[in-house]
């Protein structure tokens, strides 16, 4: 039975492979002969392949579910005593399960796109679907001819190897599948983008697509990064956050130029201008989703992530190479649908921090990229091996960063067509003011551990957290006096009537406050190591934690957890007692750290279990003390939410509300 | 009095930073173990590796600096012993590995050049298709700019 129900997903997939073969095919003859009977049934093929990979995603999560260890995958990535929850996440844990949860994201986006997609673009949706259809066929060729989470065995082992215990945690339920979301979504505006060429359309509806779609997958990435970002924290047992492995960095790469985009796109809505530059985004930003999987399957690099060496890293080579020449085949082929209209007035202008800012962001971009593939330059170049990690990133980086911050200030209040020394005198006198006080402030403060690249942080953050003060009290004011209205409806209305200009201001805030977070909890950490008997005591930064004994427990699918009891208090208050353990699982050659973290607002506690003998009675901890590790958190939280509310429909009643709201502000002004 | 208010607030900043550049030992310790990879195979610096092999680099590292060695010695050290891949960033006296320092500052400074250059160049189109139609100097709001104005009044209100 469940062997069938194996070659029942393989068949699946086959027929998904087919129909997608077919799909793309009478979409591409279907537009060149204008036959719209061959497009609806191409259409058609679209939900047919959906739901056939769906079934297939369907058939996996069952065979995972029970244990069916004929089936490879099963049985590399569960056991018997693994938790029902993790066997739901060991679909993704494996190569072939996480490039069947790829064409399971992409195939439900083509769906969303080809079935959902009203009002204006309609026409550029069959060459959209063909795009991402074409895009779903190597997907689907790889999971069908190359790598199948269908294969089987020709026994069937009693139990399986269990899932990496690293992988056991509430996180991976969640930052894979938004990482996906986010990382496969960027197909979507690059197939909008493309097909708005192949139609010579460069105008308003584009940009009003490729801008949704960008914002909805650059949230979802955003969210995936933040997540997984926890899951090394609570997981990874070092005490940090990020650690600029080559799987990170894909992710981070393509959100970048994705908040490039978004930003520059403003450029071309406002001006007209800088259409190359946002198609070249657009395709740069998918570009680099493609190159990160194949970072990430080639295995040519060393990272926690990675699924291990393996051939397919050249298939996604020769389809970077493929979908890159294409791309700039189409851009040139139709470089005078995007001939722009000229508009800079001044060099002092929003339109140039927006080109700031830009450049910056593909900087940046283009920093990590170049620091992710030295390696790889290196030996090939030189014959040596050599490592990037953190030191580079973090010497590199953060001077672009701090510019970005400074910049998050000025672009949403500098004039757009041509400032003057006035405009920037009534827009940032009193942000700088405020900055250059805290500043002073902190530097008073902190006198005996100042650090240079903390302050100009907390300044610049200080800074933005100003200005985008200053001009929400400022249009509530002019609000108020306009319509007459009170605080708080004026506060409501200002804000959902501009849900992009107050969304991006969340956004902006939620950043800084993360920035805010990154600082402290990466220049102001302590850490301390010490072995310690029953009843003694370790001090760290103000906290005294007790240790009062350990507990071994038996807790499935780890054969023994091994948990010691550390009482925390912080200036003789008693604050909790946090149980950082090591298990042992019998798919790990050595026991797995679980972190213990007592969290506050101002500072994490992070407790490691580092070793013990219970005969001697003594543990050794290894004891971080983070500051600030919660606002990364929070603006992380805040970061979305502005982008769910800048993306939120508007509503009729709303529109309505702004005619009458019209004619009020007409009649008093 | 703004002036002098500014000037008070910049010399708070500055005397407080300057002192901060005396390194004690313990902070040179950290700083080497933020530079060398823990070659236990997390692919993790030291200073965040909490493995047994990372405690022995660390009491190393400690025993090495109370020896009188500096931050170089020690990091050359473990160049000689464990090959390139242990330090955690390419080395920049290889004359090769500057270039992944630069390139980075050099891809932006040429962006920032591309930018300038591009902007000077729309800014004189602009002007000279302005003086072209003989448009006023200053304070013009033409058409276009009157209806977006309207359009955004709209939006707010």
């Amino acid at each position: 039975m469940d062997v069938n129900m194996a070659q029942l997903g393989s068949i699946t997939l086959f027929l998904a492979f087919f129909t997608t073969l077919y799909v793309v095919f009478a979409y591409v003859v279907g537009i060149a002969t204008r036959n719209v009977r061959l497009v609806a049934s191409a259409r058609g093929g679209v939900g047919g392949v959906a739901l056939l990979v769906s079934l297939a995603s369907a058939v996996l999560v069952y065979l995972l579910l029970v244990g069916d260890f004929k089936v490879l995958y099963v049985a590399q990535y569960t056991n018997r005593a693994l938790p029902t929850l993790y066997k739901v996440s060991a679909f993704w844990a494996g190569q072939a399960g996480s490039l069947l949860l790829w064409a399971l994201v992409l195939f439900l986006y083509a769906f969303v796109v080809a079935y959902f997609h009203r009002g204006e673009g309609r026409d550029m949706v069959p060459y959209a679907s063909a795009i991402l259809m074409f895009i779903g066929l190597f997907f689907l060729y790889l999971l069908t001819f190359v790598s199948s989470p269908f294969e089987t065995l020709d026994f069937t082992p009693a139990d399986g190897q269990g899932l990496n215990p690293l992988l056991q945690n509430p996180g991976m339920l969640i930052h894979p599948v938004t990482t996906y979301l986010g990382y496969v979504g960027f197909a979507v505006p690059f197939a909008f983008a493309v097909s708005a060429l192949l139609l010579r359309k460069s105008g308003v509806i584009w940009i009003k697509l490729t801008r949704r779609w960008t914002l909805i997958t650059w949230m979802f990435l955003s969210i995936g990064i933040i997540y997984g970002a926890q899951w090394a924290y609570v997981e990874l047992g070092w005490g940090g956050y990020w650690a600029w492995d080559p799987v990170e960095n894909a992710s981070l790469m393509p959100w970048l130029t994705g908040t490039a985009f978004l930003h520059s796109v403003m450029i071309q809505e406002k001006k007209g201008m800088l259409k190359v530059w946002n198609v070249s985004l657009v395709m740069m930003t998918f570009l680099l989703t493609i190159f990160g999987t194949f970072l990430t399957r080639s295995g040519i690099l060393s990272s926690v992530h990675a699924f291990g060496e393996s051939t397919l890293g050249m298939y996604f080579l020769g389809f970077l190479a493929l979908m890159t020449l294409g791309s700039l085949y189409v851009l040139f082929n139709r470089m005078e649908v995007l001939a722009q209209e000229n508009e800079f007035e001044s060099a002092l202008s929003k339109e140039s921090s927006f080109l700031l800012n830009n450049l910056l962001l593909v900087g940046a971009a283009f920093a990590v990229f170049w620091g992710t593939v030295f390696p790889l330059i290196s030996e090939t170049l030189r014959g040596v091996e050599v490592t990037v990690s953190a030191p580079f990133f973090n010497r590199v980086l953060v001077p672009i960063g701090i510019l970005l911050v400074v910049l998050t200030g000025i672009c949403p209040l500098i004039a757009w067509r041509r400032s003057s020394f006035e405009n920037l005198r009534r827009n940032f006198l009193y942000p700088l003011g405020v900055m250059l006080v805290v500043m002073a402030g902190l530097a008073f403060y902190l006198r005996d551990n100042l650090n240079l690249g903390a302050l100009l942080a907390y300044g610049s953050s200080t800074f933005v957290i100003a200005t985008i003060v200053l001009d929400v009290l400022r249009a509530l004011r002019v609000r108020q006096r306009v319509t007459g209205e009170g605080l708080v409806v004026a506060l409501f209305r200002m804000l959902t009537r501009n849900r992009r200009r107050y969304g991006g201001y969340l956004v902006h805030l939620g950043v800084v406050i993360m920035i805010i977070g990154i600082a402290g909890s990466s220049i102001y950490d302590v850490e301390v190591t010490k072995t310690v008997r029953v009843g003694e005591v370790i001090e760290i930064q103000g906290y005294t934690l007790e240790y009062t004994g350990i507990d071994l427990e038996q807790r499935p699918p780890a054969l023994q957890n091994v948990v010691a009891n550390v009482v925390v208090f912080k200036d003789g208050q008693r604050l909790g007692i946090v149980r950082p353990e090591k298990a042992f699982h019998p798919n790990s050659e050595g026991p797995v750290t679980e972190v213990a973290i007592l969290s506050s607002l101002a500072h994490d506690v992070y407790v490691i279990l580092a070793g013990w003998d219970l005969d001697r009675g003594v543990a050794t901890f290894k004891v971080k003390v983070n500051p600030l590790v919660a606002w990364l958190w929070f603006g992380a939280y805040l970061l979305v939410a502005g982008t769910v509310f800048a993306v939120w429909p508007e509503g009729r009643r709303l529109a309505a509300d702004r005619e009458v709201n019209l004619a009020i502000g007409r009649g008093s002004g | 009095m703004r002036g002098s208010a500014l000037f008070i607030v910049v010399a708070i900043i500055l005397a407080a930073v300057s002192p901060v550049l005396a390194a004690d030992l313990e902070t040179i310790a950290r700083d080497i173990e933020s530079s060398l990879i823990c070659y236990c195979g997390c692919t993790m610096v030291v200073a965040s590796c909490s493995c047994g092999t990372a405690e022995q680099i660390r009491a190393d590292i400690r025993q090495r600096l109370a020896a009188g060695e500096d931050r170089d010695d020690i990091l050359a050290a473990y160049v000689a012993q464990y090959g390139d891949t242990v330090l955690a960033y390419p080395d920049p006296a290889v004359p090769f590995n500057l270039t992944a320092w630069v390139m980075p500052f050099l891809g932006v400074a040429a962006g920032g050049t591309l930018i300038f250059f591009l902007v000077r160049a729309w800014v004189r189109n602009y002007r000279d298709r302005r003086d072209e139609a003989g448009e006023a100097e200053e304070g013009m709001f033409d058409d276009k700019y009157r209806r977006r104005a309207e359009e955004e009044w709209k939006d707010y209100f």
